[in-house]
């Protein structure tokens, strides 16, 4: 490996911004060409079938278990050292965090990283929605939501370590964490191959965009490994990723270094833009009938706390997070899925129109 | 006087946000009540059509320059103190920030001021529209295009002092100031006499708006002059406020308490009131893709701009109108003029029919 003298000529957070760019490159080309979306798999889901956008979820999302367990098996990545497992977390914050995060992600048609993809093919509801995301999170982080969270979170606080660890709680070990993911994998080419047949490609793309999940982990893992300096290790997550790209926007005084997050989120709309492109599907759209505007605004407000309060989103907290089997992040996974099922079934029997 | 009794218990930054969350709550009611608007008054005049828009706005501007020119003359206002003369300006800035801002204010159907007080009445658009004009002035004033922005100033700047005071430069005084007022107000009546929708509420609204302005500038000046802290006296702008507010939602420590502080909000309930008077209130949002297009393009043109030029139309139009700021009337006829040609090529004068400027391009829930 020559990463460290890319990192004696380049810098650190040179290397980290294109890692983070080249990761969220092929995720958002794979999750645009697939149609990856968490929202669309759990109103399937609600509906009572494992159709075409679920398949492709759970299949990403086993590829993406499998990838990060067998990074860790071949040494690739220390878990422990992810801010997931090693920092103190909140069980009360994911639980609830990730009920807002799913109400949220009903009303706006899509999650934080599904948002940016669709805003990169032209869609302007998804471009205003994500803006006032990004507005919330940051608002949750530092400006005024944040003693609301801080409140929230405070309710059932956890210690970092072995206790944020599901491998570690349950007793199953690695080996237990590499037959889980294999399990994933398994139904999910299961659920694929029943509705798909043969699609050979859009099983790979699938594939690609869980993989991305082991990419990030794995290149910042490596990074950490080779730099003097301390290096958080990471993957993918767009929560605080946006909003750290408004503050480097908005002020550049107080504007973060360059790291992961800086490459990954122009990234992931240019890999989506070129999947647009090259798919045709690239169109300007905006509010058409009805007047649905305050739909997104709430709920980009209530998915933008919820991914701030859980710490992060469906592809932050549920894959990046959940492939690493932290304790809290497949809290918040089962509270997102219940969260949007719920106010899927909540907006369905009411007779609302989303 | 009882305000340094008041600086003293409350502290400056309070009574500063009091009075200017006061004299929003003036100026977003009467704005409400009168539908104050300097896009609808310039699509007017291109169209030669004068009607009540462009009396609202001409009165709002007449009481102002008056009040403003009557508080000098009673010795109550220094407007050489005021930022937009005493400062370096820019004479390129101007230009080009207020052509950008009239370009930008047709594109959203409503200036910076107007988008606030129509969010205030339901206005989806106008919030959303409202939080993109406020994350680009921020973004000009200190962040990804500050550097265009400076760039952009250093073209061709003026110094602070007598050369940016339009009064210095024709070297007279402020009752000239005041007679100038006066003409302006002749114009007004002459337009609002002739204006076929006449009501109560075009007179009073127009001029409650424009006495605002001219509150706002005696109220700071009454701060400044009897608290020991340097005050920037100033009168009612929106675009450096919007920035501010932005900055205070997402950012821990958010900026000390001021006259802004109390504006904003002031203005929001203030026009809340007027339209639940009116019965005005609406929940709306967008019905197209092409609107949104427009409103997004917009919005971005007007924060830049704004920053550009010093201040909105009510910031530099108006409030730097009234106290004969060199740059401020050289961003208004910026603004004019942008706003006159893109609504030319934009909307091909459609914009003029009456029965079009309100439906035009949406829909109701």
């Amino acid at each position: 490996m020559n990463i460290a003298s890319w990192l004696e000529t380049w810098g650190d957070s040179n290397v980290l911004a294109m890692s983070g760019a080249l990761v969220g490159f092929i995720f958002g080309l794979a999750a645009q060409r697939t149609r990856f979306c968490a929202r669309a798999a759990v109103v399937e889901c609600c509906e009572g079938r494992t159709g075409d956008r679920f398949s492709v979820w759970w299949l990403a999302f086993g590829a993406g278990l499998v990838g990060v367990q067998a990074l860790v098996m071949a040494g690739g990545l220390k878990p422990a050292d992810a801010r997931y497992i090693a920092l103190p977390g909140s069980i009360s914050g994911a639980v609830l965090g990730g009920l807002f995060f799913g109400a949220g992600m009903i009303l706006t048609r899509g999650c934080a990283s599904r948002l940016l993809i669709l805003s990169a093919n032209g869609n302007l509801r998804a471009l205003l929605a994500g803006l006032v995301f990004a507005v919330t999170v940051q608002a949750s982080i530092a400006g005024w939501l944040a003693p609301l969270r801080q409140a929230m979170a405070a309710w059932w606080p956890i210690d970092g370590g072995p206790g944020r660890d599901l491998l570690h709680l349950t007793g199953l070990g690695a080996t237990g964490g590499v037959v889980l993911a294999l399990l994933a994998l398994g139904t999910g080419f299961y659920f694929f191959f029943k509705t798909h047949q043969r699609r050979w490609g859009l099983a790979l793309g699938s594939i690609i965009t869980g993989l991305t999940i082991a990419l990030g982990w794995g290149l910042t893992q490596a990074v950490a490994a080779n730099s003097f300096e301390p290096v958080q290790i990471q993957s993918l997550s767009f929560s605080s990723a946006s909003a750290e790209m408004l503050m480097r926007v908005l002020s550049s005084a107080t504007a973060p270094s360059l790291g992961f997050d800086a490459g990954l989120l122009p990234a992931t709309f240019a890999g989506s833009l070129l999947g647009a492109v090259v798919g045709g599907d690239f169109k300007f759209e905006g509010f058409k009938t009805e007047n649905k505007l305050g739909h997104y605004l709430i709920g980009a407000v209530l998915m933008g706390f919820g991914a701030v309060l859980a710490g992060g989103c469906t592809v932050g907290a549920g894959m990046t997070g959940g492939a690493v089997f932290s304790l809290t992040a497949w809290l918040t996974l089962i509270a997102i899925w219940l969260g949007a099922g719920l106010s899927w079934r909540i907006h369905r029997s009411m007779g609302w129109q989303i | 006087m009882a305000m340094a009794q008041w600086v003293e218990t409350y502290g400056q930054g309070t009574v500063l946000a009091a009075g200017g969350g006061l004299i929003g709550l003036s100026f977003g009611f009467w704005a409400q009540r009168s539908r104050f608007c300097l896009r609808a008054a310039v699509i007017e005049f291109w169209h030669r059509r004068f009607g009540e828009k462009l009396s609202v706005w001409l009165l709002a501007f007449a009481s102002a320059v008056i009040g403003v020119q009557l508080l000098v003359l009673l010795g109550w206002l220094d407007t050489g103190s005021a930022r937009q003369i005493s400062a370096k300006g820019s004479i390129s800035g101007a230009w080009i920030g207020g052509l950008l801002f009239g370009v930008g204010m047709v594109m959203t159907r409503g200036c910076a001021s107007r988008l606030l007080v129509l969010s205030a009445n339901g206005n989806l658009r106008a919030l959303l529209s409202g939080l993109i004009f406020a994350v680009t002035a921020q973004a000009a004033l200190g962040g990804a295009l500050s550097p265009l922005r400076t760039h952009i100033s250093s073209w061709w700047t003026v110094e602070g002092g007598a050369p940016r005071d339009l009064l210095a430069l024709a070297g007279v005084d402020h009752w000239a100031g005041l007679a100038m007022g006066g003409l302006w107000l002749a114009a007004a009546l002459f337009f609002a006499l002739r204006s076929p929708q006449r009501s109560v509420w075009m007179w009073l609204g127009g001029m409650g708006a424009g006495l605002s302005v001219a509150a706002a500038w005696g109220f700071s000046q009454w701060v400044a002059a009897e608290s020991f802290d340097p005050v920037q006296i100033q009168g009612l702008t929106f675009s450096g406020p919007s920035a501010e507010w932005l900055m205070r939602v997402l950012h821990w420590p958010a900026p000390a308490l001021g006259f802004d502080f109390g504006l904003m909000p002031g203005v929001f309930v203030g026009s809340l009131i007027g339209a639940l008077l009116g019965r005005d209130w609406k929940l709306e949002g967008f019905s197209d893709g092409y609107s949104m297009r427009r409103y997004i393009g917009g919005a971005i043109l007007m924060g830049f701009g704004s920053m550009l030029a010093g201040g909105c139309a009510v910031g530099a139009g108006v409030t730097g109108g009234a106290i004969f700021a060199l740059t401020a009337w050289l961003s208004l006829v910026g603004m004019w003029l942008g706003a006159g040609l893109t609504d030319r090529w934009l909307d091909g004068g459609a914009s003029a029919k009456p029965t079009a400027l309100p439906a035009e391009g949406f829909k109701r829930p």
